[in-house]
């Protein structure tokens, strides 16, 4: 696995294929982006408003401290949209670029994850754990017996012992 | 029994030793696979050690705290690959030395530095933070509030590339803190007449998503297939004399560099290694040598970001404000056990600090000793294919985050936290201040509220240590966005965050040193 930290991954996409110009970025991500926070942070500052006070007390009540970070969150917000659509966006660098494998792998470990969190209820620890780490180390590309039977069964046979005979924690 | 003995009873019990066991060795593997971070790591475990006593479970998070920072080093070392970002500059000269056939040399310095580290920051941790939390036992509600709000500014002014970004995400993580029962008069906010959000959402979920699971999702999404053979022949294993006499200089300068960074609120292991390499650079005789397999840049590396585990645990634990990542999930397990940390904890619970302590000194000479162990097999780890990492960790997010409350509902924060990880990962939006924000949020309106109710808003202003600490926040924030329209009239472009900036300088440097040969 590569390292986790900005100042350690690659920086991909920051030049065109000479090397020499940066790659214009779209203007669309950011714009998006402070959209969605202008209405999220928005949508605080409602609610916020809308909070049921049962006594009128002295001082601030407990709208007031969410009400002043829905106003600053939209505040910031709005800073965000105007430097998206006044500014030209820079090259982006920050993270490595996405693949189209990478997206099928992310949706699929959701997509088994939320399985997982459905059907553990209503059927038991023991089934239902060694299919899911099954699924989601063929998902990652594990093959063959050893990674999709002998791994999953082993994995979930630790975390059982691990829980319920050492930390006494029914799973 | 007084503190002390009853302190280091506990830790010599021996279902504590064994905790303290497990705990290095998951963190040592988790220092040597690159990717898993000793955040991730520890906010993982916190999800198994909520059954156990408060000693035992803080034996395992600590020895992973204390493992991670040796194990991270490995990678670092033989791979050029930092196990954790903290071992970013171990890289610098541990990999030249790898390469000139001195692997064993580097792996055992680097152990030896990053111990003396610890331990001379454990010794400033025991003679510093009693007073600092007698100091702080003198706050009122102003200097609280002002206290998280300068905890909160510095790490925003650390950890992000944008400060509008950082400080939105700070907002975005105090939003969350008043989700569930005002702590005042207990009405309702954001609940939508939910029960489960009553209580307000569970920190150790939402730091399991923003850390774990968010991680793991952007690796999913941008991992690609490259294999770096780690360099399989360690040479040589123990210094010479004059070695050790290298060693000195940089160790002292960079233990004291670290036990100050670390003391700074957000500031962890990596600014420190950066930043102890750079002046271990500038005062030594042999600069020429630094970035080619210098024993002075890796014990300075090294030295550096391992004092900070001390200097850390001074803010942590006397003032309440968490002195990195790792102690943000460690303050969320201990508020969960019923301890609070910070100055209180000094007078309630005087036992524990002993024990803290103690299992920081016992786990730091253990992993010396695992460190110095020939190891191969460890080499052999890094070979592992990653979806068994992928698929270990996805499993123990959903696991150890179900049995925090034994309710679904947990799980289905964990994961939409996660979800919401990775899109502010992806967009720059920093993690940090919004797990800080959770979880002091509650804190800062509270004392907002009694300091405001009690002597109006000029107290902030008209108390010395509150005005400071507000003045300070108030330059950390404005210093960056100072330095930012600067560069921009310079033509210099955007300067990044504190770590970029750091990490960009410090590697060029390096590469310049190499290139020069």
């Amino acid at each position: 696995m590569r390292p986790s930290s900005s100042t350690t991954s690659g920086r991909a996409g920051a030049t065109d294929a000479g090397g020499e110009r940066p790659t214009p970025a779209p203007r669309w991500p950011e714009i998006t982006i402070a959209l969605t926070a202008v209405a999220l942070t928005g949508s605080v500052l409602l609610l916020a408003n809308a909070i049921e006070l049962r006594l009128e007390l002295p001082g601030l009540t407990p709208r007031s401290w969410p009400t002043f970070l829905g106003a600053l969150g939209l505040g910031l917000s709005l800073i965000l949209l105007i430097t998206a659509l006044v500014k030209a966006p820079r090259p982006s660098d920050d993270n490595e670029a996405t693949t189209r494998a990478g997206w099928i792998k992310l949706l699929l470990a959701v997509a088994a994850t939320i399985v997982f969190i459905v059907v553990w209820p209503l059927t038991a620890f023991v089934v239902a754990a060694p299919v899911f780490v099954s699924a989601v180390t063929a998902i990652g590309g594990g093959r063959g017996i050893r990674a999709l039977i002998i791994y999953p069964v082993v994995m979930t046979g630790a975390l059982y012992a691990m829980f319920n005979l050492l930390l006494r924690v029914p799973l | 029994m007084n503190p002390l003995e009853s302190g280091l009873a506990a830790v010599v019990d021996p279902v504590t030793l064994l905790c303290l066991i497990i705990g290095l060795l998951v963190g040592t593997l988790v220092g040597v696979f690159p990717g898993i971070t000793g955040s991730m790591a520890v906010a993982l475990a916190a999800g198994f050690t909520l059954t156990l006593e408060p000693v035992q479970g803080l034996a395992v998070l600590l020895s992973i705290y204390v493992g991670a920072n040796y194990g991270d080093r490995i990678p670092a070392i033989l791979v050029n690959t930092p196990g954790t970002p903290a071992a970013i500059a171990t890289t610098f000269d541990g990999y030249p030395m790898a390469k000139q056939g001195k692997a064993g040399l580097a792996l055992v310095i680097s152990a030896l530095a990053s111990t003396v580290g610890i331990l001379v920051s454990m010794v400033v941790f025991i003679i510093a933070a009693q007073p600092v939390a007698k100091l702080a036992l003198n706050f009122g509600p102003p200097e609280m509030f002002a206290l998280v709000v300068f905890g909160l500014t510095i790490m925003i002014s650390i950890s992000s590339k944008s400060i509008v970004k950082g400080v939105l995400a700070g907002a975005v993580g105090l939003t969350l803190g008043t989700i569930g029962r005002d702590p005042i008069t207990g009405d309702q906010r954001f609940t939508f007449g939910i029960n489960d959000l009553s209580g307000g959402l569970d920190f150790i979920a939402v730091i399991i998503g923003l850390f774990g699971i968010a991680e793991l999702f952007d690796q999913l999404l941008t991992h690609r297939e490259q294999k770096t053979k780690p360099i399989s022949s360690l040479g040589r294993w123990w210094p010479n004399k004059k070695e050790y006499k290298e060693m000195g200089k940089p160790m002292a300068l960079s233990t004291g560099i670290g036990i100050v960074v670390g003391i700074v609120p957000a500031a962890g292991g990596d600014i420190a290694g950066l930043i102890g390499w750079d002046r271990a650079r500038a005062i030594s005789k042999n600069k020429d040598k630094f970035g080619k397999g210098s024993i002075e840049g890796i014990t300075a590396a090294d030295g550096a970001s391992s004092a900070t585990l001390g200097g850390s645990l001074i803010t942590t634990m006397a003032l309440g404000i968490p002195g990195d990542s790792v102690m943000a999930v460690m303050i969320g397990s201990m508020i969960i056990w019923g301890l609070q940390p910070g100055p209180q904890l000094f007078t309630n619970n005087p036992d524990l600090v002993v024990s803290i302590a103690a299992i920081m000194i016992v786990a730091t000479v253990v992993s010396l000793g695992i460190s110095l162990v020939r190891m191969r097999g460890m080499v052999k780890l890094m070979d592992l294919p990653n979806y068994y990492i992928w698929s270990a960790i996805l499993i123990f997010c959903v696991v150890g985050t179900y049995t925090v409350t034994n309710n679904m509902y947990t799980v289905i924060v964990m994961l939409i936290s996660g979800v919401i990880g990775l899109v502010m990962k992806r967009t720059g939006f920093p993690a940090g201040p919004v797990v800080l924000g959770l979880l002091l949020g509650p804190l800062a309106e509270a004392n907002l509220r009694r300091a405001l109710l009690i002597d109006g808003p000029t107290i902030f202003f008209t108390e010395p240590i509150s005005a400071v600490m507000l003045s300070l926040a108030a330059l950390a924030i404005a210093v960056p966005i100072i330095a930012k329209v600067r560069g921009a009239r310079r033509g210099k472009g955007d300067p990044g965050s504190l770590e970029d900036r750091l990490a960009d300088r410090t590697q060029r440097e390096a590469a310049e040193s190499k290139s020069e040969r």
